[in-house]
């Protein structure tokens, strides 16, 4: 049996597909979207991707392998959750972290959320100078080498 | 091998302006984000239009199914944007204006008057964030 590699080693090895965290942004509100792809390249230099509808996030994700998501939960058509369900269903992207972006949560959104097994919640209004490293802290990433 | 998967963790940054301290490291991100503010203040506005009208239909006993609809979803879409932009206090308000919207009871006058009174300090609140004055109150300045 071989010995447990630590955690950060094991992350690091996971996520690390792409030269810069590759970010995903999945909202169908243009002020969002851009205020969040400003900062994370303007502040952390990572690479940003965004679709305007779940269902053009599903195949951006499938196609551009994102390092993870940031997926809005209110949005027409297919919202945050069923778009989370296509992701998962998808394996090219079933493995790929997902962040439910909500403006409100309440204990009977935490509970859906905690069932359909997103990885974390970040909430609306988010502060454009520390998102990226919300993001890290929440997937519990270490950036160390990835730049 | 698969990452072990923790249930959601949630983060909330919430209304809380972002410090200045950061602001040398990322000394272009206050203009940019000035510009884009620029750029979707009349959708803003829009929205606080929406939020008026929805108010004063409210009053008159005349609100219809979709001016209602429209309002719940432009105080939503508000409290999303706003303090992402440094304008906490609007989030607050367009927070209160989405649970008052969202509630499902027959109309009275003091509700009326609240839910004026609120589009209106939201209106104001937007229609005074500097775009383009570099001391003023962008959520990446002191």
């Amino acid at each position: 049996m071989s010995p447990a590699l630590p955690n950060t080693l094991v992350i690091e090895t996971l996520v690390r597909k792409n030269p810069v965290p590759r970010i995903l942004v999945i909202d169908d509100e243009d002020d969002i979207r851009e205020v969040a792809a400003l900062s994370l390249e303007t502040i952390a230099g990572w690479d940003v991707l965004t679709a305007d509808s779940g269902a053009k996030g599903v195949a951006q994700a499938i196609a551009m392998q994102p390092d993870a998501i940031l997926l809005d939960v209110m949005m027409p058509g297919m919202d945050g959750p069923a778009t989370f369900r296509a992701l998962r269903n998808h394996p090219a992207t079933a493995q790929i972290p997902v962040l439910l972006l909500t403006a409100k949560v309440q204990q009977s959104d935490q509970l859906r959320f905690a069932d359909l097994g997103v990885d974390a919640v970040l909430l609306k209004p988010f502060d454009p100078l520390t998102l990226s490293a919300q993001i890290a802290s929440l997937l519990g990433w270490s950036l160390l080498g990835w730049s | 091998m698969e990452l072990e998967r923790p249930m959601a963790s949630t983060a909330n940054s919430g209304p809380e302006l972002p410090s200045s301290t950061a602001l040398s490291a990322a000394p272009g991100l206050s203009e940019e984000l000035d510009k884009l503010w620029a750029r979707f203040l009349p959708e803003m506005c829009n929205r606080a239009t929406a939020l008026e009208q929805a108010a004063a239909a409210y009053a008159d006993h005349a609100l219809t199914t979709a001016q209602h609809r429209e309002a719940h979803a432009a105080a939503h879409k508000l409290a999303g944007t706003l303090g992402t932009f440094g304008l906490s206090r609007g989030t607050e308000l367009a927070l209160e204006l989405e649970e008052l919207y969202g509630q499902d009871k027959a109309p009275d006058a003091a509700q009326g008057e609240q839910l004026i009174s609120l589009a209106a300090e939201l209106r104001l609140i937007i229609e005074s964030r500097p775009d383009t004055n570099p001391l003023g109150n962008s959520p990446l300045r002191a």
